[in-house]
């Protein structure tokens, strides 16, 4: 993982609690073996930092970036 | 006579939806415009046998993927391989492809002779809603994730150009995003917490290859 990648403890707070945020009825899926996860268990990916958990981060960090360049 | 060849692969929640929503759209399109026959392929059928000889056989024009992908690849019922870049990707020479999967849009979309690809060079991501899985046309958190993205192949039905249809999937996603970002949406901050970062992704991560790989044109 190069520097640019590497994961901070404040993104995988942000992200966490942006996931805390979302419906109770949400599921997200990328059609990994881990199938379609609740809010619970994807906070569980993030906070375990499994390759899912990462993914999610790099997406919602990603998302979250783009206002800082608009 | 132009053929059309459609993978409806349904052994999980993503690619049940994504076949769900295509037949929903994308054959009533085709029915619309005087698009026949269709060749689909569906479910347990989804292999790489029959979309071999499918191809082969009938010459479709429009080859569209429903499934999960690799960079490399494409697949089927339970993530067959279909398509692997330098096995058989030949068999996406000069045909127009559209690929709803994962990755595929990052080598494969680049790398082959397709006349036109348009595809994801990144994870494709799809939220549900736990209550809606066993309708996913009533689907609202999957509803915007579907028409921004099935807005490709259904402007390619339609008769646009490659580039049209990816620019039309692109405003579509865009529309979207304004739909729940206006002052007065109608939509729940918890609600915009989770759809808004999967159709940014998505419309970020969504590629048009063409050109460059046919030399022909």
């Amino acid at each position: 993982m190069t520097k640019e990648e590497q994961i901070t403890r404040d993104e995988i707070d942000i992200v966490i609690a942006r996931l805390r945020a979302i419906p109770e009825n949400a599921l997200i899926t990328i059609g990994t073996p881990e199938g379609s996860l609740s809010k619970e268990q994807l906070i569980e990916e993030v906070k375990n930092l499994t390759p899912l958990g990462k993914e999610i981060i790099r997406m919602q960090m990603s998302y979250l970036r783009s206002f800082k360049k608009s | 006579m132009i053929f059309i060849l459609i993978t409806l692969p349904d052994h999980d929640d993503l690619t049940r939806y994504a076949s769900v929503w295509s037949e929903k759209i994308l054959l009533s399109t085709a029915e619309r415009v005087g698009i026949k026959p269709i060749i689909i392929s569906k479910g347990k059928n989804v292999t790489k046998s029959q979309i071999t000889e499918n191809i082969k056989s009938k010459n479709p024009k429009f080859l569209f993927f429903n499934g999960h992908g690799s960079p490399t690849s494409i697949g089927g019922y339970n993530n067959e391989e279909l398509i692997v870049l330098g096995e058989n990707d030949y068999l996406l020479n000069d045909k127009i492809v559209h690929v709803l999967a994962c990755d595929a849009g990052k080598t494969l979309g680049k790398e082959c002779k397709s006349k036109a690809f348009i595809g994801y060079v990144g994870k494709f991501w799809l939220c549900m809603d736990r209550f809606s899985l066993s309708r996913p046309l009533e689907d609202k958190f999957a509803t915007p994730v579907m028409l921004s993205a099935l807005e490709a192949p259904n402007q390619l039905l339609k008769g646009k150009r490659p580039k049209e249809a990816f620019e039309t999937s692109q405003k579509t996603y865009d529309k979207w995003i304004d739909e729940y970002t206006h002052s007065e949406s109608k939509y729940t901050t918890a609600e915009l917490q989770l759809v808004m970062p999967v159709l940014f992704i998505n419309k970020l991560l969504q590629v048009l290859h063409e050109e460059q790989n046919n030399s022909a044109n």
